[in-house]
Parts: C-alpha cells; structure tokens; sequence
C-alpha cells in the first residue's frame, strides 16, 4: 500500500497523469461534437436519437468517472457505496416506474 | 453541561493562559462548539424541546377529539381568537397543529435526538476516537438543523399559521393551500417546504460525518466485529439518511417551485380550488410527489426506530451481566434491514391505484422485512434469558421496549397486505401501529439511553425512584392511549377527524367491551362517557394528558439530577465494557486520557475464569477492571 | 488533540477522513439528481400537450458544456501542480478554473434572460402562439375611471397565540400603480386624504386597532375609499389575483379592491412561431385529418388568412420533402420531427421557407396591425414591427385560456429545465466559491503541509467533477433530444 503510494507520487507519475487528462479532455470535446452532430440524423425515431445521445453522455460520464475522479485507481470501499446508490436510483426509477405503468395493463393507469 | 465539566489542559505550563481562555469563550466553548459531546448534548436539549412542543400540539388535538365545540380550558383562551374562537379548538388549527406534531415529532424530535444526539455523543466515544472526523461540518449540521427548526417554529407566528395539510404534504392539496395571500413567501406550507430544506441538509451533513467517523477514525483493535451494535446501527442510520433524503429533497423542491413559480410539477391539468381554476400549465403528477415523499418516509421508519433498538441493545447486555445475544447476527439483520427498507416504500401507496404487479411487489419485501426486525428483536429477548437483571430505570425503559416495539411491529403485519390495507388505510389503526413502534418504542429506547449515559455526561446519577414514577405511568398511559386506537380504527375511524367521529355518530355509534367497560368505569367517577366507540376518544384523551404529567416528573428529575444527583464514584457505575466508560467523567476535549486500544468483543460479561463479571474492550488480557474516578488531568 | 487520517490514508480502509467524505456526499448527489432525472422521465411520459423539444439555444449549451470540460481539465492541472509542489502553476490554474465557472455562469445567465422575456399564449381551442411582447407594449392591464378604492384590513389574521409577524390585507403597493390622477381621496368619514405610503400606513394602523362591541378584533373590516377625481391605473397581472379582474373590477393580491372601467387588456406579441400540435390528437396517424383540424384555429383569426394560406403551403412543402427522403410508405405522422416541424411552425417573414407575399396581420378586434408598428417603407416591415421579420398581433384577453413567459410555469419542460439546470448553477457556484478559497487562503496550508493542500483540492476538484458529470446528462437531455 505505501509502494502503490510512492508510486504515484513520483514526478513521472505524475507527468504522465498531466498528460492522460489533455487526452480525455480531448476525447471528450470531440464527444460534445458527436453529440450535436447526431442529434438531426434520422435514426428511425426520436427515441433511438435518445437511446444513441443517452449512450454518448454514459460514456463520456464514465471517462469523467474513471479517468477524472481516478476512480480507475480507488479503492473497493468507494466502489460498495458507489454501488448501493446505484441500485437504489435504480429503485427509485424502476419501481416509481411500474407504479405509474403495471406490466399487466400496459397502458398508462394512473399518471394524472 | 455543568460546573464539573471545565476541562484541564494537559499541559501545565498552559493551564494558567487557557483557564483565563476559557472563562472568556464561553460562547464558544458551549454554544459554538466544534466538540462533538457538546454538539450531541445541544441537539439533545433542542430535540426534546421539540418534542415537548410536539407533545403539547397533540394535547390540544386530543381535546379537540374528545371534547369537540367544548371550550378548552385556560390553554383554549391562550391560544388566540383567530385559531380557538372562544376558546373552541378550529378545525383548521387541528389541521395545523395536526401536520405540525408529525413534522415536528419525526424531523425536529425523534431523529435529532435518537440519531444526532445520541450518535454524536456516544458513537465516537464508543469507537474510540478523538472527535468526529469533521467537527466543525457537525457543528454546521446542528446550526442548520436549528435553522430550520427556527423557521418552523416561526410559520406558527405567520398570518395564514403554519402548514395544515399533513406531515406528509400531499400535492396538489400542499400547493394550492395558502395561495390566496399577499405574498406566498410568508405562508405556513412555503416556510415548510424551506425548513425542510435546511432540515434535510443537515441530516445529509450529520450523515456524511458519521459513516467517514466509523470507517475511518476506529481505535487500534476495533475491528469490525468488535464494533458494539449501537455503532452499527448508527452506521445502517447514516447511511439511510445520507440516500434516502435527496428524493425529498428533491420533491421539496419541486414543490417550492410549484408554489412559488407556479410550475405543475405535481398539478394535473384543470384543477380546480375551491371554484375556481387553477392558472396552471398542468400535466404534473401528484403521485410522483408520493412517491419520491416515501422513498424517504419508509426508510425514515428505521432512521427513527434504529437508534432506539441499538440504545436498549447496549443497555440490555450491561443490565443483565450476559453478553448480547446474536451480536453478529444482529448486525447482519441491521444491514439487510437497511437494504430492504429501501423498496418498500409504495406499501404506503396501495390506494392510489398502482396496478397488482407492483403491488405485489411491494407486499413481498415488506412482509420480507419483518424477518430482520424480528431477529432484532428475538435476539434482544433470548439476551435476557438466564441473566441476572439489575432492574435500573434504564432496564425498565429497555425491557419495556421490547413488547412495546414488538406490538407496534406485529400490527404493521396486517397492513402489508394490500386487501387488509384497502380497509385500514388513514384509520386510527394505522395511527395506533405506528405510533407503538414511534412512542413507547422509540421514545422509551432513548429514555433508557438517557438514564443509561447520564453519569458519564454528568457525573452524577438520575434519581431512581423518580426514574420508577416517571416509568411506570409512561407505561401505562402510553398503552391506555395507543391500545383503543387499534379498536378505534378497525371501527372504522379516520385518522383526520378533528372532531373525533362525532359529525359521523350513525356510522360511529358501534360498541364493544371496551368501550362499553370504560364508560362503566368513568360513571363510577362521575363522568358521563358514550358507551360507544366515540366513549374511547375521552379514555385516549385523559390517557395523553397523564402521559405528560409523567413526563413532567422525569423533566424535573432531569433537571434537579444535573446538580444536586448522586455523584458517581467510578468512571465506569454501570460496570459496562465498551469504550465510552473508558473515558474520564465527564470526557473532556479530545476524549480518552491515553490512547485507547481495543482487545476484545464488545460484550464481554461474566466470561469464565476472571474475578469481575466484565471484561472492559480495552482492558489487556489478565488485567481485571478497578473502579475509580478520573477527571481530564 | 488531532484528528487522524486528515491527511495520510488510514492503512486498512486505504482513504484519508475527507476523501470519504466526498464520495459519501456525491453518494447522496447522486441520489439527488437520480431523482430528479426520474422525474423529468415520468414528467416526459405523459406530458400536457407536446413536450418541447430543440427549444434551446444547442450553440449556448454547446459552448457551455465546452467550458465545464475544459474547467474540469484544468481543476485536475491545477491538483498535479500541487502534487509536483509548483505552486505558482497551480494558482494560474485555479484562476483558470473558476474563470470557467464564471463564465459558464455569465453563459446561463443570458440563457435565462432570453426564456424570461419569451411568451408563449394558449389560444382557448389550443392552439398556440409564441414570441416577445413588443418594448414599450408589455401586457399589462389597464383600467380607467376608478372612483372607488376599497382596502382590506384583517386585524384578526394572526399566528398562533395571538402573536403575527406579518399582516394580511392591503398597503401602499397600489399607489404605484396610479399614472393619471391625483391619489385624492375621502375617507368614510368624510375627510379628504391625499395618500402615500404613511398617510395609508396611519389610515390602516387606525382600522386595525378598531374593536367591536364585545372588545374583540373584528375578524376583517374594509375602509371604502372614494377617488375625488377620476383615476388611472396601469397594472402589471402579477400584482393582481390571477386573472382576478372583470369589466369594472380588480383585485390586487393584498386583496385591495378597485372599481372603474377596464379599458384594456389586450396582449401585443410579436410572433415568432405558431404550434398546432395540440389540436389533434396526440396519437392521430392521419395527415390528411391532422391538417383538417389545424384550419379552423383560432390562430390564423388573429394572424390573418393569409398565414394560414403560408402555412398550408410550408406543410406541402415539408410533407414532399419528408417524401422524399423516404418514400411513399412510411407514414409521416410516425415521426414527431415531421409533426413537430410542420405543426410547430415558424413566422418568419424574411424565412427562406415563406413565400415572399407578406400579409397583412389582423386581429379579430378588427384594428390592423398596422397601426401598432412604426410606419416603414417597405410593406413587410410594416406588418413584422419587430425588427426580427416577426408578426405583430393584438390579442383580447378573452380569447386566451392561459399565458406565461418561458418560466416553470410555463409548462413541465421548462419547470424541469430551470429546476435541473438551476440546482446545477447553485452546484457551480458553491464549487466555484470553495475553489476560490482555495486559491485565496491556500498558501498558509501549503506552507505548512503541501500535501494537506493537495488533498483538498483533490476533494475539491472531485466535486467539481461531479458538476461536469451531472451536465454531460443535462446538456442531452435538455437541449438535444
């Protein structure tokens, strides 16, 4: 543990660090791009324009994650909150979600 | 809190400069302290005034319920013209008072008290550390947490009085009260929305400080499993707090803005108040405020009874000289009880038309999550078999819990299921359930903490035989109270009648035993009670006012025990093992007088082979535990 | 006394106190946005009417996105340059940082300006027309010949214990609103009052004190105050009631009553794009029926047949082209980009898409258009008054079922849109004010313990990467799709 922490310490380390972030944030300006361009292309309906500019987003959130806040190198007890909020905003969304809509209906029963 | 706590500094040299030091900021040594013992004592005195004001809303409604259109004596005439005409409880302020108890009970009572009160002066005691990881964050959290507290307090005093529509502030009905006033800014349902705001803040600030607290500043040898219950559960509590409470806050939000901006986040379209339409885009939803309302609301549920359970589970063990019973086993079911409450929270929605896939769902984790509260509470009752029960104030409060907690638990069975719910849904069945898990569950756990920690926060003992009068009329008015809620509500009374069922005597005039007895009862004093249903409410009422003549007792004993109880002659009276008894009495800044290690469990009672019948965590293999009394150098 | 693990991490956790922290608080940040995001979702599943897509400005949100990643680059430099102990980099980064934020911010800003000062008005059969009320024209309500000024007074509407921070009932807020006339008026007593803030302040504080005969506060008591000379009032509608005025009658929300005449409420609006959309069903699979229903809308009343003839001639042209693209067989009304740019038209008169005959605009009062827009030389400026080539109209208010400029209020979108993007500002601005305390009040730390420093930028830093995060969504959401 203390190794790993010289490690990255160390002036290289760092250097090399400076310079994976000008990569990334290159990367992500480019995504930026990706992300207007696609928003006109007929990709057969809005919804898959959503699904395609939501899978854009997720992957420059996930650089964002890994790269920026180094989560790439964190330790495992980040990761097991991390994942709890995750599950549980899954939760929210899904279960709030077959509250408006039940699968046995299939229409809208009670938005309003 | 007393003259006994002026701290010593460790350095002589010093002693002179800082004395001087101290005499001077007192403000800040006792008001604005960053000293988590002081900031847990400060959220202490300030939740159970909070909950003394909580108490007293309740008063004024149970009058309301027995006696409606009666004159309340005295407090009727205080209470102003505008809200107690003639001294005749309004509906409206029923409503207001009645929105208010809750909201006051749960945010600005029970979970200061339980969680920030209790946590903050125990837990880092009790893991051995320093100070909380963040101090001055903690002293933010408690100033926040009066902040909003304050603004609460302060909406009693607007002209439209303060929220009236439910603890719960179900939209649309939340939004559109209130509305019609020169600006909506001064209304009772905005300073809500924006107490609750600060409110929520703090906890979310209280939490963060208390998760990093336990993972990170654990003293040498408290692993994991030598943590004691009470820090487990504070663990589970903070981590509840820390996810569940941005949903509110969000729906807090959202419903500011509907206020305020006139969006309808949670309005449908072509609403109408009163008789008027509302000018209103629409097309919001008022279920999704109920839902992001109870994906907080449930697990608030074990934020409120956590504390409560982990505090009778560090009294228990050093009461009855056995070790706890399933240590670990509570521990596991603490956290799968934490996951569980998560998805569960729509069981409190089965009237709003959620479709059976759903429904079903939600039936199935929230019987699954009886399991847990069950072994919570088994273990805590298999612990008493075979001990040796020292039966101190603290002991009675904490083996009351235990079947008071367990009645409140067993009757939320019913309510699980969707078809039984359909039935008691907003009934004073539901009233009755919760408030056993809430009162004389939760509440009785954090009187026994109180007696419990009070030597080690003070130095000198409560007094016992008050603690017994303050105990056993609790108990009893507390079941008096809650108890015929149950027959009340399978009658079929609604929890929101502020004239307690009489408007609806034809459909209220139904009678059982106990109604019938108690009528019987009060004729032999000379009261003239219905001998129906509508009887039980004059029974509930009388119970509530002798409930807070009991606590009076106990205010006085709190009262008169800080400077004239008996003075405690060891840092460790109750003969405990876990740490916070290692400290000097009262612990000053900085807590333990050597730094401490840990080197065993943390219920180390009447272990075989040694001298005493505890085995203090820090004390080393081979050394038996003496009595003595130190003060910070 | 010290707090461990402020700065080395503790060996079996591998995290130093503050770096927990964090992630523990972005745990709950993610909770907050996860909710909110929900929201939008089930806000979007079942929108009243169409939900708004594409109404941003993509080239500001572009630009904004742009600065957040570069300002989250250079936050993470400016951490680096405290790990290689430069310290005179790391302050020239940091500036750079909260620069950005700044700037982001000033971005936003002009953002919401633009959304304050855009109407969109609900015609009463649903359809809707969108654009700016003209300078010097805003809607404002206006009533003549007020004689009779009735203030409310509730002595009793007091908190609890009799004790009231506030009074309900009227003040001096009406005054303000009188732009002919002397504010002359006599009292139920007889006296002549000129009013001002103390005189009316005094009058009221007189009404206030008033008991009836039991000794008690009368519950609400009015004072009728009679005009000496006719008045005038110009009334801003958020100062009345909603919508709480008729012929003769106005209700301003300290419930101060007057009565006269309405002389005006009509809207002036410069036009910028009509939408249709709700006058058909939202699930209608039938061009033909689509466009049937749009012909008789209250709209094309008030901007003239000849925008109707404009519009019917841009559907022809949208719907060949759609056509065109792809064929015959796939039903156009399946394509919300096809109904939303047909149904959702834009006006503009120098369009390349219009034809070049500009009509003239009518209202349904019969005035023309003209006589609201500066005389000009060429005929299209004269009907497009707003510099923009935008229509002017004239709208009763009778025939609008509900209006507001592109706030919360105005629909579920923008409610959203402000809530998230808002929440998010006040994320930045709370990032940026701690990074700027880093930057202002760092050397002393930095002196004493480098890495100490390091590591609250770090902490710093992770939460301003979390506010890029959070936008790398929004901007998506918001602006794109």
């Amino acid at each position: 543990m203390s190794h790993d922490h010289h490690d990255h310490d160390s002036p290289e380390y760092l250097k090399k660090q400076s310079k994976i972030i000008w990569i990334v944030g290159g990367i992500l300006f480019v995504a930026t791009g990706i992300t207007v361009g696609v928003m006109d292309l007929d990709l057969g309906s809005r919804s898959m324009n959503i699904a395609f500019g939501m899978l854009i987003a997720t992957i420059k959130a996930s650089l964002v994650m890994l790269i920026f806040m180094h989560l790439k190198n964190e330790r495992g007890l980040i990761y097991k909150f991390l994942s709890f909020t995750i599950v549980f905003v899954i939760g929210l969304f899904v279960l709030s979600y077959l509250g408006f809509i039940d699968p046995l209906h299939s229409n809208l029963i009670s938005t309003k | 809190m007393s003259a006994a706590t002026v701290t010593h500094d460790h350095s002589a040299t010093e002693h002179a400069h800082e004395h001087e030091h101290h005499e001077q900021s007192f403000l800040w040594k006792y008001i604005f302290s960053t000293d988590h013992k002081v900031i847990g004592i400060q959220y202490g005195i300030t939740s159970m005034m909070f909950l003394l004001w909580g108490f007293f809303l309740m008063m004024v409604m149970r009058w309301s319920i027995a006696f409606p259109g009666k004159a309340m004596p005295i407090i009727g005439t205080i209470l102003g013209d505008r809200w107690a005409p003639g001294g005749i409880v309004s509906p409206e302020l029923y409503n207001m008072f009645g929105a208010m108890h809750g909201t006051i009970m749960v945010f600005l009572g029970v979970v200061p008290l339980g969680f920030a009160a209790f946590g903050n002066y125990v837990m880092p005691l009790q893991i051995g550390a320093v100070d909380m990881a963040f101090p001055k964050l903690n002293a933010w959290s408690y100033w926040l947490y009066l902040f909003g507290g304050c603004l609460m307090m302060v909406s009693f005093f607007l002209p439209t009085g303060a929220a009236q529509v439910g603890w719960t502030n179900y939209s649309p009905l939340a939004t559109t009260a209130q509305i019609d006033v020169k600006n909506i800014f001064f209304t009772g349902q905005t300073q809500w929305l924006f107490a609750m705001i600060f409110i929520i803040s703090s906890s979310l600030l209280g939490a963060v400080n208390f998760i990093t607290t336990i993972l990170n500043l654990r003293c040498k040898g408290m692993t994991w499993m030598r943590m004691s219950f009470f820090c487990w559960a504070m663990l589970v509590t903070g981590f509840l707090l820390l996810l569940a409470f941005p949903p509110l806050e969000v729906a807090a939000v959202m419903q500011l803005s509907d206020r305020i901006f006139g969006s309808s986040f949670f309005l449908p379209a072509g609403l109408v108040d009163g008789n008027r339409h509302l000018d209103i885009a629409g097309g919001g939803s008022p279920l999704l405020y109920q839902h992001l309302f109870w994906f907080l609301g449930h697990p608030e549920v074990y934020v409120l009874i956590l504390p409560a359970i982990a505090i009778v589970a560090e009294v228990i063990p050093c009461n009855i000289r056995r070790p706890l019973w399933g240590h670990k086993t509570m521990i596991y079911a603490a956290l799968v009880l934490g996951f569980l409450s998560f998805i569960v929270w729509a069981h409190h929605m089965y009237m709003t038309g959620m479709g059976p896939v759903v429904t079903s769902f939600f039936q199935i984790t929230t019987v699954l999550i009886s399991v847990p509260s069950v072994i919570l509470l088994t273990c805590l009752m298999i612990s008493l078999w075979g001990g040796s029960i020292r039966f101190n104030s603290a002991m009675l409060f904490a083996c009351a819990f235990i079947p008071m907690f367990g009645i409140g638990g067993l009757t939320g069975l019913p309510l699980a299921f969707s078809t039984i719910d359909l039935f008691l849904h907003d009934t004073y069945y539901v009233i009755g359930h919760f408030h056993y898990v809430v009162a004389p569950g939760t509440i009785f756990g954090l009187f026994a903490g109180i007696y419990h920690w009070f030597p080690k926060i003070t130095g000198r003992f409560m007094n016992e035989k008050l603690g017994r009068l303050h105990f056993w009329p609790s108990l009893i008015f507390m079941n008096l109270l809650f108890a015929p809620m149950m027959v009340q509500g399978m009658a079929g009374f609604h929890r929101r009648w502020y004239d307690g069922g009489k408007a609806f005597e034809e459909t209220t005039k139904v009678s059982n035993w106990l109604s019938e007895g108690w009528a019987q009862f009060a004729g032999v004093f000379g009261v003239h009670v219905e001998s129906n249903m509508l009887g039980l409410n004059a029974l509930m009422s009388f119970a509530a006012w002798g409930l807070a003549i009991s606590q009076v007792v106990f205010i006085i004993n709190l009262f008169l025990s800080i400077k004239g109880g008996k003075k405690t002659t060891s840092d460790n009276p109750w003969h405990a093992t876990t740490l916070e008894w290692a400290t000097p009495t009262p612990p000053g800044h900085g807590n333990f007088l050597v730094e401490p290690t840990v080197y065993r469990d943390p219920y180390e009672y009447s272990v075989p082979g040694h001298k005493c019948d505890y085995q203090p965590q820090w004390l080393p293999e081979g050394e038996e535990p003496v009595d003595k009394l130190t003060h910070m150098h | 006394m010290e707090i461990p693990y402020t700065v080395k991490a503790r060996p079996d956790t591998g995290l130093w106190n503050a770096k927990i922290g964090i992630w523990l608080f972005l745990a709950s940040e993610v909770m907050l946005f996860g909710g909110l995001f929900s929201s939008y979702i089930f806000l979007r599943i079942a929108p009243e009417g169409p939900w708004p897509v594409q109404v941003l400005t993509v080239g500001w949100g572009f630009l904004n996105t742009l600065v957040l990643i570069f300002s989250s680059v250079t936050v993470l430099q400016a951490w680096v340059a405290l790990k290689m102990r430069k310290y005179n980099h790391f302050r020239v980064w940091m500036v750079l940082t909260i620069l950005c934020a700044c700037g982001f911010m000033a971005i936003k800003s002009v953002e919401y300006y633009d959304k304050f000062h855009h109407y969109g008005i609900l015609l009463q059969d649903g359809s809707n027309l969108e654009g700016h009320f003209p300078k010097g024209k805003e809607y404002k309500i206006k009533f003549s010949d007020v004689k009779t000024v009735t203030l409310a007074v509730r002595p009793n509407d007091k908190g609890l214990f009799g004790l009231s921070i506030f009074h309900n009932g009227s003040d001096a807020d009406f005054l303000s609103y009188i732009v002919e006339g002397k504010p002359e008026f006599k009292t139920p007593d007889g006296t002549i009052l000129t009013l001002d803030k103390i005189t009316l302040k005094e009058l009221l504080h007189k009404e206030l004190g008033k008991k009836d005969k039991d000794g008690k506060p009368a519950p609400e008591s009015y004072i009728k105050l009679e005009a000496t000379n006719p008045l005038r009032f110009v009334i801003p509608p958020s100062k009345l009631f909603d919508n709480a005025y008729n012929a003769s009658k106005a209700t301003f929300r300290d419930s101060t009553v007057i009565e006269g005449k309405l002389e005006s409420d009509q809207m002036h609006l410069e036009c910028d794009r009509v939408d249709l959309r709700r006058l058909f069903d939202a699930e209608e699979k039938s061009d033909e029926k689509a466009l049937a229903s749009v012909q008789n809308a209250d709209v094309w009343r008030i901007l003239g047949e000849e925008w109707k003839t404009k519009f019917n001639a841009h559907h022809d042209k949208v719907l060949k082209e759609f056509k065109d693209k792809n064929g015959e067989k796939r039903n156009p009304m399946t394509s919300s980009d096809y109904v939303r740019h047909v149904y959702a038209m834009k006006l503009d008169a120098h369009g390349s898409e219009h034809s070049s005959v500009v009509p003239a605009a009518t209202n349904n009062g019969g005035h023309k258009a003209q006589e609201h827009a500066p005389k000009d030389d060429h005929a299209e400026h004269a009907t497009a008054a707003g510099g923009h080539g935008h229509p002017e109209v004239t709208i009763e208010k009778k025939d609008v079922k509900f209006y507001s400029n592109f706030t919360p209020k105005y629909g579920n979108y923008f409610a959203i849109y402000f809530t998230l993007t808002g929440l998010h500002g006040l994320h930045v601005i709370a990032g940026a004010l701690v990074l700027t305390y880093f930057l202002l009040f760092g050397k002393k730390l930095y002196d004493k313990d480098p890495e100490h420093m390091a590591n609250r930028v770090e902490v710093g830093g992770l939460f301003w990467h979390f506010v890029d995060l959070v936008w790398i969504f929004l901007f998506p959401l918001l602006y794109l799709l």
